[in-house]
C-alpha cells in the first residue's frame, strides 16, 4: 500500500527541458523503485519553479530542501543520502531563505526574498497536470463561491473594478472600466491574450505552465462577467510546452463539467478554445491578435471602433492578457479589499516580473506592485552577476525604457515610471552591468522592430527600417553625432504618426538610451572608434 | 451639425463627416494614398495626418469624424513636419525611374512631393531591388515603384470579393501582388490599374508608348456592352493608346474590356479601303466607285423582283440604325432588317430600375440566363457590392456563372439548356404548385430551389433576366415577377440593342435573323447588307451563314477587318471605330448617351450612317442633307421619345439541340465577349483558342485531366480543343467556348447555343 512521506517536485518548463528534465525525472523514478522507495516517494513534475538558467531544478518536500543544476549522475546520491537517509545533499542545494512571508509561499530556498505570490500561487507547487491537485490548490474556488453566493455579473465585475485591477499586458488600462465598455449584444467573446512576444518577458508561459486551471477559472468569471460564453486563448506557437498543458487542462475542465453548458448546474455556459499564434510580434496588440483568430493577416486594426464595440467577428470582445486575467480569481475569492492591501493605492496588486540579464539569479518573481527596481534587482535578484557593477535596466522589454543607476529607487508601478518616461510593459527587467554595451543592445532592439513591423502604416514600415540602417552606421562607427539626432527625429515621428502602439514605441529605449548612456553613443560616432568587444556584442544579440 | 474651422475657414458639415470630406468642401488639399472615395478607409498611409487643437496626436483626416467646435490645421508646422517625414519615408527606396515611368504625370507621389515634399534628403538607403513582373498581356506590376496603399488589395477583396491579389511578408519587406499565378487579368484588373497612384501597377498595352500630357482625351460611351460606361478615349497621332475612367459613371469600376479592348482601333490589320470583287479578287477602290457599284447592284435586284436584307451589328449607334433602316425600308422597300446577329430571339424592353444606385439597393437578386460578369460586367460588380456587405441576398439561376456565385446565397447551376425548366419550376414553387418533376434532368435540387423561394419572398429582390433567355423564358419570369409584385431588368447583348430596337431597326413581320437567313437559302433574298459583324464568329450557325451567303447574288460587308463573312462579299466598305465617330447610344437603362469623336476617321472608314446616306445619294433618292453626326441626332432624339411595340415573339424558337452524351453551352469567355475582341492583341494572347471546361468531379468521371487535348465531336464534325476543369460549370454539362472567328465553332451549333456534344481524348 502506498504511503507518500515526501513529495519530489521537479519543475518541468522549456529551460528545463533543456538541461535535461524528462532525463533527470526518469531517473529519479527508476531510482526509486531500485531502491524499493516508490511507494513513499512522489515524484510530481510542476511548472516553473522561478528561477531559469540553473538547471533541472527539484525542491523535496516536506523538507523544503532545493536543488539546482541537477544531473542524472546525480540522482542516486539524492535518493540514497537524502530520500533514503534524510541527509540533503550539501553540494547541490541551493541555500535556504528567512522563514516569513506574506501570503503562503512554500521555503523553496531558490527565491532571494519571500515574494507575496498572488498569481504565481500554486505555480511551482503543483501538478499543472492534474485537475486534483489544482482544486486541491484552490482553483476553481472563486468560481464555486460566485455560483454559492449567487454573485451577479454585476457584482463580478464590480469586485474587480473595486480592486483596481490594472491590465498587466503593458497598459495599465483598468480592468473593470475595460469591461463595462462592452457593448450589449447577444454574443459577446472573451479572448485572453497569451501572445507573449516582449524579448525577455516569458511570464505567461510560466503561469500558463504553472497552473493552467487558473487561467480557465479566470476565464470563465471574466466572460461571466462580460457575458461572453465563447473564449479563445491567443498562444504563442512557440509555446508547444504551454499548448500541450492548457489543452489537456481545457480537456479535464470539459470533463467535469467546469467548461462547456450549464458549468456545475449553474446555469453559466463557458467554451474556450484554443487559438495558435505564428509568430508575429504585432499580434499581440488586441486588433491584430482579434484578425489573426479570424484567419487574415496579423495588422492591427483602425480604432474605433474599439473591440469592445466591433471585435471579433464583428461583436463585442474583451481582450486580456494572461497575467490580468489570473488576478481575478483571488480577487473574488478574498475580496477587492484585500487585493488593494497589495501594492500602491494607483496600482493594487502585485506584479510578476521577468528579471534578467547580468544578475545574480535571473528568473521570474513576483513581488508587490510599487516595489523598488533597487529591492528587484538587489534583494528579489540578489545583484549583479560576479560582483560587478550596475550600469542600467531595460524595462518593459523592446517596447521599454532604458533606466541607469540615478533611477534605482523608482518605484514600479504604472503611474510613477511615467514620471521618467519609462513604461512597464511587460515586465521584463533586462539588467546590465558595467561592460554591457548599451549601443549594441539598442542596435538588438532596432533590428527586432524592423523585423516585427507589419508593414501596414507608412511611417513604421519605413521608419523602422531608417532606425536600423542609422543604428547600423553608428555600430560600425561610421555615424555622426548627426545621425543620434536622426534616430529621435524619426522615432518621434513614428510616435506621432503611426497607426498602432509599435510603431509608436521605438522613441521610449532611443530616447532613454541617449539620454542617459549619450556618451557611448557619442564614443561610437566619435571617428576614433573601433572594433566592439565581442562579448558584449553577443549578449546584446541574444536579447532580441 | 457640427461647426468647425478648417485652415480658419468656418463650415457646418453633417454629423458624420471626415475632416477630409469637411476640407474638400471648404477647397483645403490634404494628400492622400491610401484613401479613395469609393473604396472603404484604411487609414494606412497617413498622409492625411491633420493637427485638432487641444489633441495630443495629429488625427487621420480620412477617417477621424469632425466634432463640433473643432479646430482643424491641415498645415501647421506639426503637420508639415509629419508630411515631410512621410514623404522621405515613401521616397528613401523608391527607384528615380520618373523619367521611364508611365505613370509620370499622373503621379500623386511626384504631385504631393512637389506640393508638400522637403527637399533636404535626410535618410539614405538602397533603392529596392524587386524584380519587374510582367502579368500577363494586361499589366505590369513594379514592386519597387510601389507605396503599399493597398488600393488594389482593397479593391480586390472590396469589389471582386477577393482573388489572387494580396499583402505578403511584412515590415519593410511587405509586398503586394498574385501569389500564384504569372498571369493576372481578373476580367476588373483595369481598376487596379487605374487605382494605384503610382506607377507600380502600370498597363501592359501602354507601356512605353507615350507620356501621359501627350494624349488628348475625348469622353465617349463604352462600346462593347449596354451598360455604357463613360471613358476618357486618349489619342495621339490619330491612334487610341489609353482609356481613363475619370468620370465615375455609372459606376466608379470599369471592366477590362472597357480599359483595355480598345487595341483593334489602331490594328495593323485594318482596311481602310473599300474593296470590289472582281473574280477571285478583291481590288481596291474609290468610296464614290464602291457606292455606285453598291447602290446599282441593289438597284438592280430589287428591280428584278429580288428581296434584299440587312444585318447590323447590335454595337453601333442610333444614327446607323436610323438612316441604315430608313434606307433600307424607304428607299430600297426592304421588310427584312436586324439586330440580333448573337441569335437572340427578344425584344428589350423597359426596365424595372433606372440606375446602377437602383441595382445596389435592392435587398435582393434574382439573376436567370446570363453571366452577367462577362456580358454586363459592371452591373455584376454593382449586384455583388451589396451581397460582399451582407445587405443583399443573391440568388442565381444560371449555368456556370464564373463571377457572382461566390456571393450567392442560392445558387441554381442548372445543366446547359435547362435554366429555364428550373425557373418554370420555381414558378411553381411560389405559386404553391409541384414542381419536382420540373428538376428532373436539371441538376438542381429541391432544396436549392425551396430556400431561393423562401428568400425571395423574404426580402423583395430584384429580378434580372439575362440576355440568354428566350422569348418564353422571359414570360416565366415576368410571371414570377408578377407573383412577387417586382418588373424584371432585362438585359439584351450588344452596346446598342436598346437603341437599334427604338430606332425601328427590326423587320416589321417579326421575322428572327434566323428566318432571315433562311429566306437567302431559299433565295427570296437576293441581296444582304451586313455591318460590323462577322456572323461565323457570332451567330450561332456556322452551317446556315455558310448557306445562305453562298446563295445570296449580292454580298455587301461593311466592318474594319477581312472577316470570314467579307471572305464571302462582293463589296467591302471600310468600316469607323467607335472612337472614330459620334453618334447617340441607349444603355442598359434607357438612358440616351451621346459617343464622341475622338479622333477623325481612317483613310476612306465611314461610319453606317454615312454609308446609308451615300448610298441613298447613290441611289437617287437622298436620306437628307446631313453633314455631320451631329446633323442626324435630333431625329434619333425625336424617334427616343417615341413609343415602340414590339412585333410577338412567342413561339419562334427551336427546341434546343441537346441530344449526344454531353448538353453543352457555349458561352464567351469574358475576354472574346464584347465587340471586335478577336483583333485586340492582349485578349487574343490571353483566350487564344476554344476549350471546352468540365466540372473536375465530372471530367474524373470521365477519365480526362485538366489540360488534356479532346475531341469534341457534333454531327460529324470534330472539333480539337484543349480541356480544363472548372468548379463552376454544372456536373454532366460542359461549357464550350464561342467567340473565335479564326476557329469555325459555330459550325457545331443550330441557331441556339445550346448543343448536345461528344467528347474524347484526342490520338496523340
Amino acid at each position: 500500500m502506498r504511503h507518500i512521506r515526501c513529495h519530489v517536485l521537479i519543475g518541468v518548463d522549456a529551460n528545463s527541458l533543456l538541461a535535461g528534465a524528462k532525463a533527470v525525472e526518469q531517473a529519479l523514478i527508476k531510482e526509486l523503485a531500485d531502491k524499493g522507495l516508490a511507494d513513499e516517494v512522489q515524484v510530481i513534475e510542476t511548472g516553473s519553479l522561478g528561477p531559469i538558467g540553473q538547471g533541472v531544478i527539484l525542491v523535496v518536500y516536506p523538507d523544503a530542501v532545493a536543488y539546482a543544476n541537477v544531473t542524472v549522475d546525480d540522482v542516486p546520491e539524492i535518493v540514497t543520502e537524502h530520500l533514503l537517509k534524510g541527509r540533503p545533499v550539501k553540494r547541490l542545494q541551493v541555500p535556504l531563505a528567512p522563514e516569513e512571508r506574506v501570503v503562503e509561499i512554500k521555503p523553496t530556498g531558490l527565491v532571494k526574498k519571500p515574494q507575496p505570490r498572488v498569481v504565481l500561487q500554486n505555480c511551482g507547487v503543483i501538478d499543472p497536470e492534474s485537475l486534483e491537485e489544482a482544486i486541491a490548490a484552490g482553483d476553481y474556488q472563486a468560481l464555486v463561491k460566485v455560483i454559492e453566493e449567487g454573485m451577479s455579473p454585476k457584482d463580478v465585475m464590480e469586485e474587480v473594478t473595486k480592486s483596481g485591477l490594472r491590465g498587466r499586458g503593458g497598459a495599465g488600462f483598468p480592468t473593470g472600466k475595460k469591461w463595462s465598455f462592452t457593448a450589449p449584444g447577444p454574443q459577446k467573446y472573451l479572448i485572453c491574450n497569451a501572445d507573449e512576444g516582449e524579448p525577455g518577458t516569458f511570464k505567461d508561459r510560466l503561469i500558463l505552465e504553472g497552473d493552467p486551471h487558473r487561467l480557465i477559472e479566470s476565464m470563465i468569471l471574466a466572460g461571466y462577467a462580460i457575458g461572453a460564453t465563447k473564449g479563445y486563448i491567443y498562444i504563442r506557437g512557440e509555446y508547444t510546452l504551454s499548448i500541450a498543458r492548457i489543452s489537456k487542462a481545457i480537456e479535464q475542465a470539459y470533463r467535469e463539467n467546469l467548461l462547456g453548458d450549464n458549468i456545475l448546474d449553474s446555469g453559466i455556459t463557458f467554451h474556450l478554445e484554443i487559438k495558435k499564434g505564428a509568430g508575429a510580434y504585432v499580434c499581440g496588440e488586441e486588433t491584430a491578435l482579434i484578425e489573426s483568430i479570424e484567419g487574415k493577416r496579423g495588422q492591427p486594426r483602425l480604432k474605433p471602433p474599439f473591440p469592445a464595440v466591433q471585435g471579433l467577428w464583428g461583436k463585442p470582445t474583451v481582450v486580456n492578457n494572461v497575467e490580468t486575467l489570473s488576478n481575478i480569481p483571488p480577487i473574488i475569492l478574498n475580496g477587492a479589499d484585500w487585493y488593494r492591501s497589495f501594492g500602491t493605492p494607483t496600482c493594487p496588486g502585485t506584479k510578476v516580473y521577468t528579471i534578467l540579464g547580468h544578475i545574480e539569479t535571473p528568473g521570474l518573481i513576483e513581488v508587490e506592485m510599487g516595489t523598488t527596481l533597487r529591492d528587484i534587482i538587489f534583494e528579489y535578484g540578489g545583484g549583479i552577476r560576479k560582483g560587478k557593477k550596475f550600469k542600467g535596466a531595460l524595462v518593459g522589454g523592446a517596447a521599454g525604457a532604458f533606466l541607469n543607476e540615478s533611477q534605482l529607487d523608482v518605484q514600479m508601478d504604472y503611474d510613477s515610471l511615467k514620471e521618467y518616461a519609462a513604461v512597464l510593459g511587460s515586465g521584463a527587467i533586462l539588467v546590465m552591468d558595467e561592460e554591457t554595451s548599451v549601443v549594441s543592445l539598442l542596435h538588438s532592439i532596432l533590428s527586432f522592430f524592423e523585423h516585427e513591423s507589419c508593414g501596414q502604416c507608412t511611417p513604421c514600415r519605413m521608419g523602422t527600417r531608417s532606425l536600423l540602417t542609422i543604428m547600423e552606421r553608428i555600430v560600425r562607427g561610421q555615424g555622426t553625432e548627426k545621425d543620434l539626432d536622426l534616430l529621435l527625429q524619426v522615432s518621434e515621428n513614428m510616435q506621432v504618426s503611426s497607426l498602432c502602439p509599435l510603431g509608436q514605441s521605438p522613441i521610449l529605449p532611443i530616447k532613454s538610451a541617449l539620454d542617459y548612456f549619450r556618451d557611448e553613443f557619442l564614443e561610437r560616432v566619435s571617428g576614433k572608434w573601433t572594433e566592439p568587444p565581442l562579448q558584449a556584442h553577443e549578449e546584446a544579440s541574444q536579447v532580441g | 451639425m457640427p461647426k468647425v474651422v478648417i485652415d480658419g475657414i468656418e463650415i457646418e458639415v453633417p454629423p458624420g463627416t471626415t475632416i477630409l470630406n469637411a476640407a474638400q468642401r471648404v477647397g483645403v488639399e490634404i494628400p492622400v494614398f491610401c484613401y479613395h472615395p469609393y473604396l472603404k478607409p484604411a487609414g494606412i498611409c497617413r498622409m492625411c495626418l491633420v493637427e485638432v487643437e487641444g489633441m495630443p496626436r495629429l488625427l487621420p483626416a480620412c477617417i477621424t469624424e469632425v466634432q463640433d467646435g473643432w479646430e482643424i490645421y491641415t498645415n501647421s508646422d506639426r503637420v508639415k513636419d509629419a508630411r515631410e517625414w512621410l514623404l522621405e519615408f515613401v521616397l528613401v527606396n523608391h527607384p528615380l525611374e520618373c523619367p521611364i515611368c508611365d505613370e509620370a504625370g499622373e503621379c500623386e507621389l511626384q504631385n504631393f512631393v512637389f506640393k508638400f515634399g522637403e527637399p533636404r534628403k535626410r535618410l539614405y538607403d538602397e533603392p529596392f531591388k524587386y524584380p519587374t513582373r510582367y502579368l500577363g498581356p494586361l499589366i505590369v506590376h513594379q514592386m519597387n515603384r510601389c507605396v503599399l496603399c493597398r488600393r488594389c488589395v482593397r479593391f480586390s477583396d472590396e469589389a471582386m470579393g477577393g482573388t489572387d491579389w494580396g499583402v505578403y511578408e511584412r515590415g519593410y519587406r511587405t509586398i503586394v501582388g498574385p501569389y500564384e499565378r504569372d498571369v493576372f487579368a481578373q476580367k476588373y484588373t483595369f481598376n487596379m490599374e487605374a487605382l494605384c497612384p503610382v506607377g507600380a501597377i502600370t498597363s501592359n498595352i501602354y507601356r512605353y508608348k507615350t507620356r501621359i500630357w501627350k494624349l488628348d482625351f475625348t469622353n465617349s460611351v463604352c462600346a462593347h456592352c449596354e451598360v455604357g460606361c463613360w471613358l476618357d478615349l486618349g489619342e495621339r497621332d490619330g491612334q487610341l493608346l489609353k482609356v481613363l475612367h475619370r468620370r465615375g459613371y455609372p459606376s466608379p469600376w470599369i471592366c477590362d474590356k472597357g480599359g483595355y479592348g480598345f487595341e483593334y482601333v489602331n490594328h495593323s490589320e485594318r482596311i481602310t479601303v473599300p474593296l470590289r470583287r472582281e473574280g477571285n479578287r478583291l481590288r481596291g477602290v474609290t468610296t464614290d466607285e464602291a457606292l455606285e457599284f453598291v447602290a446599282g447592284r441593289l438597284k438592280g435586284l430589287v428591280e428584278s423582283g429580288g428581296k434584299v436584307a440587312a444585318l447590323v451589328s447590335p454595337h453601333l449607334t442610333c444614327e446607323d440604325y436610323l438612316l441604315m433602316g430608313s434606307f433600307m425600308k424607304e428607299v430600297v422597300g426592304s421588310d427584312y432588317l436586324d439586330y440580333r446577329l448573337y441569335g437572340g430571339n427578344t425584344y428589350p424592353e423597359r426596365p424595372a430600375v433606372d440606375s446602377l444606385e437602383g441595382v445596389e439597393k435592392a435587398e435582393a437578386y434574382l439573376v436567370v440566363g446570363e453571366d452577367l460578369s462577362v456580358h454586363h460586367p459592371v452591373l455584376a460588380l454593382s449586384v455583388a457590392k451589396g451581397c460582399k456587405e451582407g445587405r443583399a441576398s443573391l440568388y442565381l439561376i444560371v449555368t456556370g456563372d464564373s463571377f457572382l456565385f461566390k456571393f450567392a446565397a442560392e445558387h441554381a447551376n442548372p445543366l446547359p439548356g435547362k435554366e429555364e425548366k428550373v425557373l418554370e419550376a420555381l414558378a411553381s414553387v411560389l405559386g404553391g404548385k409541384d414542381y419536382a418533376s420540373l428538376l428532373e434532368g436539371t441538376e438542381v435540387s429541391e432544396d436549392t430551389l425551396k430556400a431561393m423561394a423562401q428568400g425571395l419572398q423574404e426580402k423583395k429582390p430584384l429580378i434580372i433576366g439575362g440576355s440568354r433567355l428566350t422569348p418564353e423564358g422571359r414570360v416565366l419570369l415576368k410571371g414570377v415577377g408578377e407573383r412577387l409584385g417586382i418588373t424584371p431588368l432585362f438585359l439584351d447583348w450588344g452596346s446598342n440593342s436598346k437603341g437599334a430596337f427604338q430606332m425601328g431597326f427590326w423587320s416589321p413581320g417579326g421575322e428572327s435573323v434566323e428566318d432571315i437567313l433562311n429566306k437567302c437559302v431559299s433565295g427570296e433574298i437576293k441581296g444582304l447588307f451586313v455591318s460590323s459583324m462577322d456572323l461565323f464568329r457570332d451567330y450561332p450557325n456556322g452551317t446556315l451563314v455558310k448557306e445562305a451567303l453562298s446563295n445570296l447574288d449580292f454580298l455587301v460587308v461593311h466592318d474594319m477587318f477581312f472577316t470570314e463573312t467579307v471572305a464571302y462579299s462582293d463589296c467591302y466598305l471600310p468600316a469607323t471605330s467607335f472612337a472614330e465617330d459620334g453618334g447617340t447610344v441607349v444603355n442598359m437603362f434607357w438612358e440616351a448617351k451621346k459617343r464622341n469623336r475622338a479622333f477623325k476617321p481612317k483613310d476612306e472608314s465611314m461610319p453606317l450612317w454615312q454609308v446609308a446616306l451615300g448610298l441613298s445619294r447613290k441611289w437617287g433618292r437622298p436620306l437628307g442633307d446631313f453633314g455631320t453626326v451631329e446633323d442626324v441626332t435630333p431625329l434619333v432624339r425625336e424617334r427616343l421619345s417615341q413609343v415602340v411595340e414590339a412585333p410577338s415573339t412567342l413561339g419562334g424558337v427551336k427546341a434546343a439541340h441537346l441530344k449526344g452524351d454531353i448538353p453543352a453551352l457555349f458561352e464567351y469567355p469574358f475576354y472574346r465577349a464584347g465587340m471586335r475582341t478577336d483583333f485586340c492583341n492582349a485578349f487574343v494572347q490571353l483566350v487564344p483558342e476554344p476549350y471546352v471546361t468540365l466540372n473536375p468531379e465530372y471530367g474524373d468521371e470521365l477519365g480526362f485531366k485538366n489540360g488534356d487535348i479532346v475531341i469534341m465531336e457534333v454531327d460529324g464534325n470534330q472539333f480539337r480543343m484543349k480541356l480544363f476543369f472548372r468548379d463552376e460549370v454544372p456536373r454532366g454539362g460542359a461549357i464550350v467556348s464561342r467567340g473565335f472567328s479564326d476557329f469555325p465553332i459555330t459550325r457545331a451549333l443550330k441557331g441556339l447555343w445550346y448543343r448536345g456534344i461528344e467528347l474524347r481524348a484526342a490520338k496523340e
